[in-house]
């Protein structure tokens, strides 16, 4: 053990010291400023077309435009002769109060008071309440499309229901529209980093653990050692994860403060379904055309608040890049080149991901780790629903753990039997 | 008591056997050159003797302990440089050592790393990158590192590699200091005369197998039966020696080379003395390990003589 310990110090000093992790860090900082820089761009773009000022705003324009076309309707011909029949000037004047009303109630379910905004809430709780229990009590059609539909039917209310009554048991109002906050944020930043960017770093880390050494030719004074093989490959395996998941959860941790300082704190107590995964039927119509029936299961379906769904996606994307860790780290010790080897890590995860993309709805792909980089969105249904398949936080980490125990069993086997003749 | 040894070692590689049936001994306290033209496979079998690689057939033992089997044990007891000392350029050469203290499981570490700059007098650059280091620094900190740990078998690959006359010389002294203390050294080199001057046995390598074990002072001190004469006039002298009976006369420069035995010398410069020729200097001539070497080589045919030959060449140029 104390052995290990000292296999893993040594691998951390040499780890600090060399330029990829430096690298892997610089690249993750300045992809995190530039995400931030987007973010805020759009976010101010909200604000000045999407938000409560902007329909006041707004509000107050169409009410002046409203006022003119009376004038206008009043006496025609005097201030526009040439604009049209007052036909149109009507028509125009329904538009524009029909745009008027909405605007009032989006301004007025904005502004409406806690008490009042629960009230609405218990409302529409109690209506889809009713409209399942309605549902339920027909007669479920006995089997093909209107069966599945029914059943798809119940899931969706169910589903709302879900998030609704989590909404008013605990007093958890939506967020004004256009707004931004750090949890939401650093969900968007998984959401487009998880696939390519975030395991990009892993295997700069740790792509070139082994075969580095054996390029430069130090594996050979680091094996002459009573030190047994396989203890050193596991102290680097151990210092490749660490490195991997500081990395990873470091570079989360960053985008959430930036989102906290920008934006403030809220946000932590939305809700977020979880545990759901979809079930797909395709039906063939008599005329050909076909139908898809996409029915949610929410056997295990829960409600997080969104800071624990947050913090757990953190810990999952944190394993996901483990995987990609240890699948660089059997490239490194198959490689003798550094090169070859972060080309073959870089290569497995960019060919896996455009072959998901690729292969579409195709079997194959839930079996392939790259689909499962973003597990948090295995876990909210994300995945199941792009990918159109059964596709489970269950099945996801499944399928890393098999790629991961595999590439490790691979390492280590490699590694320990593997004659050095010519680093 | 021996510290290595060799027993019916063979590697194959593809189907190809690099080594055949090797059999060696290397007895404490002793220092033992392997020699061979290049691809005969020494390094091969120094990466076998250090548990880098594993031998097709065979056993390597080091005080006893089978270098595979009983790894821990076998590799505790040596130190070892394999080819260059390729130590961690981005590393200081202190880090370096640190790390190869740590894999050993040193007692004491910050005082022996101490102790082992100071034998190679690298103490003053210690906490420089490597990436600064001149070659020979390098070799001085590869040399370090084996030594750290206390082993009793030093395995040194082409230890004087990118070493200047001084250091060369300085790195002879150490390796025969550690020999007086007990350690015993096994050294290969294509600097036939480093192992003439550093070694006490030899084995000599060719083609996958060795072809000879020798003590150099056998090698070495056994008269080839020439005598080098340097003289005043040598059309006159060697007139006198064609005339006292000596017709084998080469020249060799402004030297002659007489084929004489040890027990002529005085006849033959009385003979010179008498007919009147200057002399500056008699010596008889000893076999050198390189004439050795390539008479051991030679011995095994034609292709082996060309290898021979062009290994010898090399080392002459450099």
């Amino acid at each position: 053990m104390r052995e290990l310990m000292r296999v893993c110090l040594n691998e951390w000093m040499k780890l600090v010291r060399r330029r990829r992790l430096w690298v892997a860090s610089l690249l993750g900082v300045a992809m995190v400023g530039l995400f931030a820089y987007g973010t805020y761009h759009s976010y101010q773009m909200q604000q000045k077309y999407n938000s409560l000022a902007a329909w006041r705003q707004q509000l107050a324009a169409n009410r002046q435009q409203l006022a003119d076309l009376r004038r206008q309707q009043q006496h025609p011909g005097k201030n526009n002769p040439e604009s049209g029949t007052s036909d149109v000037v009507a028509r125009q004047i329904q538009e524009v109060q029909d745009s008027i009303r909405q605007l009032q109630q989006q301004i007025s379910e904005e502004t409406e008071s806690d008490a009042q905004w629960r009230q609405q809430q218990a409302k529409s709780v109690r209506e889809e309440q009713k409209s399942l229990a309605r549902t339920q009590a027909q007669t479920a059609p006995a089997s093909g499309l209107p069966a599945a539909q029914h059943q798809s039917d119940i899931a969706q209310t169910r589903l709302s229901l879900l998030s609704d009554s989590y909404r008013l048991t605990h007093g958890v109002r939506p967020l004004p529209s256009g707004s931004q906050d750090p949890y939401s944020m650093v969900m968007e930043f998984t959401d487009f980093s998880a696939s390519v960017f975030l395991p990009l770093l892993a295997v700069i880390l740790a792509a070139d653990f082994i075969s580095g050494e054996s390029t430069s030719g130090t594996i050979k004074l680091l094996l002459v050692r009573p030190v047994p093989r396989w203890k050193v490959l596991l102290g680097k395996w151990l210092v490749a994860c660490l490195a991997t998941a500081l990395l990873t959860a470091g570079l989360l941790a960053v985008v959430w403060l930036i989102g906290c300082l920008q934006y403030g704190t809220h946000g932590a107590w939305q809700p977020q379904v979880v545990g759901l995964s979809y079930q797909f039927q395709h039906f063939m119509a008599n005329d050909g055309s076909s139908t898809n029936v996409v029915i949610p299961l929410l056997a295990h379906a829960h409600v997080l608040p969104m800071w624990a769904y947050v913090l757990a996606s953190a810990g999952l994307e944190v394993v996901a890049m483990m995987v990609v860790a240890t699948i660089a780290l059997l490239c490194s010790t198959l490689f003798k080149s550094a090169m070859a080897s972060t080309a073959a890590a870089l290569g497995a995860v960019v060919i896996g991901f455009v072959v998901s993309q690729f292969l579409h709805g195709s079997r194959v792909v839930p079996l392939l780790f790259p689909t499962h980089m973003n597990l948090a969105s295995d876990w909210a249904g994300q995945t199941a629903q792009s990918l159109e398949l059964s596709v489970s936080l269950g099945s996801g980490l499944c399928t890393l753990a098999v790629w991961g125990v595999l590439s490790l069993v691979g390492a280590f086997v490699c590694f320990v039997r593997k004659d050095v003749l010519n680093a | 008591m021996s510290v290595l040894t060799l027993e019916g070692v063979s590697k194959r590689i593809g189907k190809r056997w690099i080594v055949e049936d090797l059999n060696m001994t290397v007895n404490q306290g002793e220092v033992y050159g392997f020699l061979g033209p290049n691809g005969a496979g020494k390094t091969t079998t120094i990466r076998m003797i250090v548990g880098l690689a594993r031998p097709t057939r065979g056993q390597i033992r080091v005080l006893g302990h089978d270098v595979w089997r009983d790894r821990r044990q076998a590799m505790s007891a040596l130190g070892a440089i394999v080819e260059n000392p390729e130590v961690y350029s981005y590393l200081t050469g202190r880090q370096n050592l640190v790390h190869y203290a740590r894999l050993a499981g040193l007692e004491a570490m910050p005082k022996r790393i101490d102790e082992v700059a100071e034998m190679v007098r690298l103490k003053d650059r210690l906490d420089e990158k490597v990436r600064r280091y001149s070659l020979g620094m390098r070799q001085r900190l590869g040399v370090a590192q084996a030594l750290l740990a206390r082993p009793r078998l030093l395995v040194l690959d082409e230890p004087t590699n990118g070493l200047d006359p001084a250091g060369m010389r300085e790195f002879r002294e150490l390796m025969r200091a550690l020999a007086e203390q007990g350690t015993s050294v096994f050294v290969s080199s294509h600097l036939l005369s480093e192992i003439q001057m550093m070694c006490d046995r030899v084995a000599i390598l060719k083609g996958g197998r060795v072809v000879g074990e020798h003590t150099v002072a056998d090698l070495t001190q056994a008269a080839t039966g020439r005598v080098r004469l340097q003289v005043g006039d040598g059309g006159l002298a060697m007139g006198v020696l064609a005339a006292a009976g000596w017709s084998h006369v080469k020249t060799e420069g402004q030297a002659l080379l007489v084929e004489a035995e040890q027990s002529d010398i005085p006849r033959l410069v009385r003979a010179l003395v008498a007919g009147g020729v200057d002399l500056y200097a008699v010596e008889p001539q000893r076999e050198s390990l390189e004439q050795a070497f390539l008479e051991l080589t030679e011995a095994q045919g034609a292709e082996s003589l060309a290898d021979g030959r062009s290994a010898a060449g090399g080392e002459q140029g450099a």
